[in-house]
């Protein structure tokens, strides 16, 4: 039995899912089904006991449960219907969901849009195919952040950090408090991966070495990590570090399994779903927003960006979203690294649209330009932008309302190492 | 002191592939029977780490015992998976040809097939080659077509094996490791750490340890050496790249480094095989892995093993000094069977090695007399992901926990990871959930599903959290509570 009394199905009840459900409901959708995957509402959220959520959604300094939990008092206040312990396992390219839970078992759905906020993912010690033993003592910081924050147990005492992605950076931080020694966190790049404020907060502030231009190579200890080979990249030397945990933070991935299954064309470059200026993919009714379409640094820009997704899936559901008249790609240009969406409509309805970008290094004095072929459309100044911290630009319709050639992102600046 | 009411007709030591099929042929008998196994698991080492090639044995050497005991035991591959419920792929082979010195090394491995009695072994044409294996390297120039090469899963083999002979009466003591053979009246003491056994025959089937084991006994009639191989595992979304195990012409020193669908649609690339020294080293190398991606881009170039590799591993084969298999009573001892010095194709041989154990054990005076109310049947647990829509619905409603999917990329639910806990052999660790039921063998490794998995595990065997580890003792996943000293609660650690 297929379930079609659904406007929208919103997979996946963390910072954008919350959000993306309250756009919908909203905009007027009667049914949206808010689906997750766990106990409790609130994604990866729950296990950020840590603060900096909020600053731009709420103009406030929360903690992610804090953040989840504004959220969730305004979805309890809808009409919007949640199901927890439901994993989304597939969507068929006519959009019917395949859903397992808990309670009601194997289920159809077939909404009438779909929102995919389904997250990412860690890179994980197989995808750096980092040699040496198999030994338990390796974890990526999401995992180590779980264990610690949600089970409240400690998974080492002497701890080395590979890669300074923010999970890491928080995690040395958290892990120091718990009374463990983090040694240092090595990263290949010659700048760390991960937002400025979190180096200095969470390293500089409690003496923990950032080692730049260095990786782990060698992994040493049976049935229990002992020690890590760091290499340092530049001078070819290398070095044992005796540690019982060794914690990856080196890159998150769209979780794009559910996109592929319904068929919808990826961006080699982000992991995750091609969009146009409506977050909508390849496949007429399945949107995409969040971690899930491209990894945000900041929670609210997840949440900012799903609630505009969320309104958009419901005109869609409410047939009230306007037919796309015409489509100009977006490409990343020169100093950058991708762009989203990939792909806006010149002449659609009229209102801003927002574009998410990441510079390929640390830059200053920036002007970031956006070009049509080999015109230039418009230009910002930037002070300082590096690839940790994502740039959101806001342009006007009317700016590339004329335009048929594709767009295209840039950025230039001298270069120096954050 | 040594308990003597534990008394069996036949002790197996080594719970590997081929002591545990020796374990599930012997259990068709009236026989009273035990399997030790040093590990925390069954298939816990070169068992769970090797290719998964239920081999034809077109290529071993003619006229040996190997050769004999796998082209024996291929043709029952169907029947035995059937009744264990291990997956099975009959893929067959491809053995490209890049070269004329590589077709013209063709003829000669085609002549030696039809000598091993591989009769279905066949030339292939440039074009045939290309048109069952589009993305081959265009320098493709002939092939052997191998139609009998089989992929299965030697640990769900192994398990699979030994949880048969469970069900059928057979004991199974994990980390039993034995310290001490002695010859007695009518058959022999096994001393492990926490007990003697006494049994009537014993069967050394201890892989990388039957040395060491042999020598408890002074019989020093052969030595173990360890070759290792390493392997990288490769994304589903690769997976379609080939449909056949590609096999390289080998050289006079290798056999080749291979390519191989496995059952669960990703790629395996490997092994390298290179001779150390010690038997406990299964680390990978970062000049084996190279080995590894340069040998298989050869073969299939669009590969791209750094980019789209998940894991990978290493395990270490059973190289024997003599050259061959070592099957037959020891000299010194004759009441101890040695199964031992099988290097590469235990898996391929053990239904053939197993039953000439048996034969060799009525040799000696044992009556086989069949087991009465002998269950042929091991049922497998029953996967959610493999489930169609109306028996995925009837899962769930049997036991809603088959509704709660524990791990996403690989699509296991907690039904299935709580009957692994409580099987004939009991998955206590996450490397053993892992080779059962696959959380953690995915995409994310188990960085999702890990703590969930560790958790289920507590909960199950009534442990702490920090009484559960990835493969055993002193791998446990977290070691103490946060802020142990501020709390007022009792400490478990």
């Amino acid at each position: 039995m297929i379930r079609d009394d659904i406007d929208v199905a919103v997979i996946g009840a963390g910072p954008g899912g919350l959000a993306a459900a309250l756009g919908a409901w909203e905009r007027g959708a009667k049914h949206v089904l808010l689906l997750d995957r766990e106990e409790e509402p609130g994604g990866i959220l729950k296990q950020c006991i840590h603060n900096g959520f909020g600053l731009q959604y709420f103009d406030t300094d929360l903690t992610g449960p804090e953040y989840a939990d504004r959220f969730w008092r305004q979805v309890m206040a809808t009409g919007i219907d949640y199901q927890p312990r439901s994993m989304v396992t597939a969507i068929s390219a006519d959009g019917a969901l395949t859903c397992f839970n808990a309670s009601a078992g194997r289920q159809q759905l077939k909404p009438k849009a779909t929102v995919l906020t389904n997250g990412c993912r860690e890179r994980t010690r197989g995808n750096l195919a980092i040699p040496g033993a198999r030994p338990a003592g390796i974890l990526t910081a999401g995992t180590a952040q779980r264990l610690v924050n949600i089970n409240g147990y400690l998974p080492g005492r002497r701890v080395v950090v590979l890669g300074s992605g923010d999970i890491g950076l928080i995690m040395a931080r958290r892990l120091t408090l718990e009374g463990a020694e983090v040694l240092r966190v090595a990263e290949i790049l010659p700048y760390a991966a991960g937002l400025p404020r979190n180096v200095v907060q969470c390293l500089h502030d409690y003496d923990i070495p950032l080692q730049l231009r260095s990786t782990v190579t060698r992994i040493i200890g049976s049935p229990r990590l002992e020690a890590v080979e760091v290499t340092h990249l530049d001078s070819g030397q290398t070095e044992i570090v005796e540690c019982d945990l060794l914690m990856l933070a080196v890159g998150l991935i769209p979780e794009n399994e559910l996109a592929r299954s319904s068929g919808v064309t990826l961006d080699p470059l982000t992991g995750g779903p091609r969009v146009n200026d409506r977050f909508q993919t390849s496949q007429p009714g399945v949107y995409a927003a969040g971690n899930s379409l491209h990894v945000s640094d900041l929670a609210d820009w997840v949440s900012l960006e799903a609630h505009d997704v969320g309104k958009q899936a419901a005109a869609y559901a409410l047939g009230e979203q306007q037919e796309p008249v015409a489509a100009l790609d977006v490409l990343p240009g020169d100093g950058v690294r991708y762009a989203v969406p990939q792909q806006v409509d010149p002449r659609g309805e009229p209102g801003p649209v927002t574009f998410s970008c990441r510079v390929r290094e640390p830059m200053r004095d920036v002007e970031l330009g956006l070009w049509s072929g080999e015109r230039r459309l418009l230009r910002r100044r930037e002070r300082v932008l590096v690839p940790g911290e994502m740039v959101k630009w806001t342009v006007q319709r009317e700016v590339f309302a004329q335009e048929t050639a594709p767009l295209r992102l840039t950025a230039a600046g001298e270069p120096f190492c954050a | 002191m040594a308990d003597m009411a534990n008394d069996y007709d036949v002790l197996v030591i080594g719970g590997g592939v081929v002591g545990a099929a020796i374990l599930w042929e012997l259990a068709k008998y009236d026989l009273r029977l035990a399997l030790l196994e040093k590990r925390s698991d069954v298939a816990d080492a070169t068992s769970k780490a090797n290719s998964g090639i239920a081999h034809t044995g077109f290529d071993s050497k003619p006229g040996t015992l190997e050769s004999a005991s796998i082209v024996a035991s291929n043709p029952r591959w169907d029947e035995i998976c059937n009744v264990l419920e291990v997956p099975l792929q009959r893929c067959g082979a491809i053995m490209v040809a890049l070269s004329d010195d590589d077709l013209h090394s063709l003829e000669g491995i085609l002549a030696e097939a039809h000598a091993n009695g591989v009769h279905d072994v066949r030339r292939l044409t440039v074009d045939e080659v290309r048109a069952l294996e589009p993305n081959l390297n265009p320098a493709t120039c002939g092939g052997l077509l191998v139609p009998r090469e089989s992929f299965t899963s030697s640990a769900l083999l192994t398990i699979a094996y030994a949880e048969s002979a469970v069900l059928n009466g057979a004991e199974v003591f994990l980390q039993h490791s034995v310290t001490a053979l002695q010859p007695v009246e009518g058959g022999m003491l096994v001393t492990t750490p926490q007990r003697t056994f006494r049994a009537r025959w014993v069967i050394n089937a201890a892989g990388l340890a039957s040395d060491a084991i042999a020598a408890l006994v002074g019989d020093d009639s052969f030595a173990i050496t360890p070759r290792k191989g390493e392997f990288f595992v490769l994304d589903k979304s690769v997976g379609p790249l080939v449909r056949h195990i590609i096999l390289p012409v080998p050289t006079p020193i290798s056999k080749g480094i291979l390519v191989a669908p496995t059952v669960e649609g990703n790629l395996i690339l490997g092994p390298t095989a290179d001779d150390i020294q010690d038997k406990t080293d299964t680390r990978t190398t970062a000049d084996g892995m190279k080995r590894v991606a340069e040998a298989t881009r050869k073969l299939v170039p669009a590969l791209d093993p750094y980019r789209t590799t998940i894991t990978q591993y290493a395990g270490l084969r059973a190289v024997c000094s003599t050259g061959h298999w070592e099957v037959h009573p020891s000299e010194r001892c004759p009441r101890l069977i040695h199964a031992a010095g099988i290097r590469s194709t235990g898996l391929s041989g053990s239904p053939e090695i197993a039953r000439r154990v048996g034969e060799m054990l009525a040799e000696g005076g044992l009556a086989l007399r069949p087991r009465p109310g002998y269950q042929p049947r091991r049922p497998a647990i029953r996967l959610i992901r493999e489930a169609t829509p109306a028996e995925a619905e009837e899962l769930c409603r049997h036991d809603p926990r088959y509704g709660h999917l524990v791990c996403r990329c690989e699509q296991v639910s907690e039904a299935e990871i709580v009957q692994a806990i409580h099987a004939p052999i009991p998955a206590t660790t996450l490397d053993g959930i892992k080779r059962r039921l696959r959380p953690g063998a995915g995409r994310c490794q188990g960085g999702f599903c890990g703590p969930r998995v560790l958790e289920i595990l507590a909960r199950e065997l009534g442990r702490d959290l920090s009484g559960i580890a990835k493969s055993g003792p002193g791998a446990e996943i977290v070691t103490q509570r946060n802020k142990a000293a501020w709390t007022s609660k009792p400490q478990d650690n």
